[in-house]
């Protein structure tokens, strides 16, 4: 299966979210939604599993192929804390955003390109990735949950802080690890752990700025709006260091090309 | 912050507004520092100074802490609002790095002079590391001073920061790194830092350098720009049989050959140097009329072979991508042993300490290379760093299981 067939694949995935958001209009916090929410991340999986047989390498190399990956953990994610928590708006909200990857990816076919370069072609290949899509989809919740505080005023800031504590602390280990298996794999791969290339200098960035918050969050007990507001610019930091580092002047010899 | 906002500044205990303006005096005089000095050189400690910095370093730091640990000072030195100001810096500092382009420029501006293009440099970046270093010290000193199970996932990672902050700062000035281009022809025995010749702890010399690309993709190139259509997978070919439709034509991949050379009407398979790969495509039009046609990539001997499909649209075969690429090499010891090495991307062998990687070659010639790339590196501070890491790793799968899950009854 390659990328030709992937317009069906996601059609059916957005199809299915949006029952979902239709159940849960007509009925909030029935469970039943879950069936159709899960049902279109296994739809994704599914094509992600395809795609992998289909190249003979992992689909982890190109800007689409990790937009897959993570319209697949983030509505993953979104099910997960509708189910323990019955969220509905973050259900909707986790399933638009992977709706929106998968639109983007829909309109965006990439030139199919069945090669892997020899600096890809190692075991920490697979491991960084996806633990930093994990991260990545933790950390757009979070991401969410922020908007939410910071523009809904009937939201309750102390649990909208809290929840977003939930997943910050999950989704910052997974950038952590995703950061130090780069750092291991760049030692093998480039002869030293970490060169400051501009893709590592703004992943070390958006790093940092989830530092900030969770020390920020240890130090004040007490919930505000200011610490959403860390979450809502490490975010931006973070979609730079995606998709953003390409554009920049700093960029120009970077050794993390390939992804584009 | 509003609590801390109740006293006056500078009256004990320190918090975040004092930990801001002392930071930040410090950031503002590095920078004053670099913009007024001229020609600072690189600061660089190699060892046996390193270690005798570091030595001082921590039984000062040590000793303070013994003396004075109830003392508001010390207090404030190990406090998160100083975290929190540090690590801010930081951000603002690589967030500079992340913008400018960090190359090494003698060109005399302010850009340069404030080591805004070489921020790693920068006295201030080298007193933000020592603040971290002395912040991270005594806010572990304090946790070990009263250690409990809860204090584990702080110390693991607080620990395997320090020792990487450590590793990266004292121990850059040890490592060594030379980058050569080996041959078949030659021993190579020594190489060159700026003037000096340097006399190398054994020598190289390659045996056979190999090298495997992909089928290479075959494109339709608009003549108007000379770029290669993109956008869409459904206008490359690559691989037997596989098709294209473009305005109104059927392209279809007859037959690939990775590498041959253009005798008589076609191409033919040979191994020989300069042999480039070639593809017979067939090309039939909306009425059903066949055209038939070899396109080839061309290589360093032999011009390449386009094919225009119409008056604006031309098919031409990519550059080959590399599959892989690898040295036999032989190692000469100054013990008068001779041994042999493949050395691969992403493979790097260890030979006494130091480790060899794979890293380039003669692009233009590709397969046939006449000489390879080879760095070898020695850092004896890796495992230092590697032991930061490690404890960071663990630290950090503890936050993941117990972070905020379990201690939070609210949600």
């Amino acid at each position: 299966m390659n990328w030709s067939s992937f317009e069906i694949f996601g059609y059916v995935a957005i199809f299915l979210w949006l029952i979902g958001f239709i159940i849960n209009a007509i009925k909030p916090g029935n469970k039943v939604l879950l069936f159709s929410g899960l049902a279109g991340s296994i739809v994704i999986g599914v094509f992600i599993a395809t795609l992998w047989n289909y190249l003979e390498r992992p689909p982890m190399r190109t800007l689409a192929e990790t937009r897959l990956w993570y319209a697949f953990f983030l509505s993953l994610i979104g099910n997960i804390i509708y189910f323990k928590w019955k969220y509905s708006w973050f259900y909707i909200f986790s399933q638009l955003l992977a709706i929106l990857f998968i639109v983007i990816n829909i309109l965006n076919p990439e030139t199919y390109n069945k090669s892997l370069m020899p600096a890809l072609q190692s075991i920490w290949f697979i491991p960084h990735v996806v633990v930093y899509m994990i991260a990545y989809a933790f950390l757009a919740s979070s991401f969410i949950i922020s908007i939410k505080g910071l523009f809904n005023k009937k939201t309750d800031i102390q649990s909208i802080v809290r929840l977003a504590d939930n997943v910050v602390y999950i989704g910052f280990g997974f950038l952590t690890m995703g950061l130090l298996f780069g750092a291991l794999w760049a030692k093998k791969a480039w002869g030293h752990y970490w060169t400051w290339d501009p893709k590592e200098t703004w992943a070390f960035i958006s790093w940092v700025a989830y530092l900030i918050y969770i020390h920020n969050r240890s130090l004040y007990k007490k919930t505000s709006k200011n610490q959403l507001f860390i979450l809502f610019f490490a975010f931006i930091l973070l979609l730079v260091c995606w998709f953003g580092v390409q554009y920049l002047p700093s960029a120009v010899n970077s050794v993390h090309n390939y992804a584009y | 912050m509003r609590n801390q906002n109740k006293k006056s500044i500078w009256v004990s205990p320190w918090g975040f507004a004092e930990s801001s303006l002392i930071v930040t005096a410090l950031m503002v005089s590095g920078f004053l520092i670099d913009l007024f000095s001229k020609n600072r050189s690189e600061i660089e400690f190699p060892y046996p100074i390193n270690i005798i910095i570091l030595t001082i370093l921590f039984v000062f730091i040590t000793a303070i802490f013994l003396t004075f640990k109830k003392s508001y000072f010390v207090k404030w030195l190990q406090s998160a609002q100083l975290a929190i100001v540090t690590i801010s810096w930081m951000l603002l500092l690589v967030l500079l790095m992340g913008i400018f382009k960090q190359e090494n420029s003698s060109e005399i501006s302010i850009i340069n002079r404030l080591y805004l293009s070489n921020i790693l440099s920068s006295s201030a970046f080298l007193l933000l590391q020592l603040i971290l270093l002395i912040n991270l010290s005594f806010a572990l000193l304090n946790r070990f001073n009263k250690l409990n199970f809860r204090n584990i996932s702080f110390i693991l990672n607080h620990l395997g920061i320090l020792i990487i902050v450590i590793g990266l700062g004292f121990g850059s000035g040890d490592i060594s790194k030379y980058t050569l281009k080996i041959s078949k022809n030659d021993i190579t025995w020594k190489t060159k830092r700026g003037d000096t010749e340097i006399e190398l702890p054994f020598a190289f010399k390659l045996i056979a350098f190999r090298l495997e690309n992909f089928p290479a993709k075959i494109g339709i190139v608009d003549n108007q720009t000379d770029e290669i259509i993109k956008g869409n997978d459904k206008i490359i070919l690559t691989g037997q049989d596989s098709i294209i439709y473009f305005n109104g034509k059927t392209i279809r991949l007859k037959k690939y050959l990775q590498n041959s050379i253009l005798f008589g009407k076609g191409f033919h398979l040979v191994n020989e140097i300069g042999s480039c790969s070639a593809a017979f495509v067939e090309i039939e039009d909306v009425n059903n009329k066949k055209q038939t046609a070899w396109i080839s990539r061309g290589s360093h001997l032999y011009p390449s072979v386009l094919f225009p499909i119409d008056s604006s649209y031309t098919l031409a075969m990519l550059e080959p991508e590399a599959k892989s690429y690898k040295s036999d090499i032989s190692v000469y010891f100054k013990s008068g042993d001779i041994q042999q090495y493949t050395i691969e991307v992403n493979k790097p062998v260890h030979i006494n300490g130091w480790d060899i990687y794979q890293t380039d070659y003669n692009k233009e010639l590709g397969e046939w290379s006449d000489y390879s790339v080879i760095e070898m590196v020695r850092d004896p501070w890796l495992n230092v760093i590697y032991f930061g890491v490690f404890l960071m790793m663990a630290g950090v799968v503890l936050l993941i299981f117990t972070g905020r899950i379990n201690n939070n009854e609210l949600v």
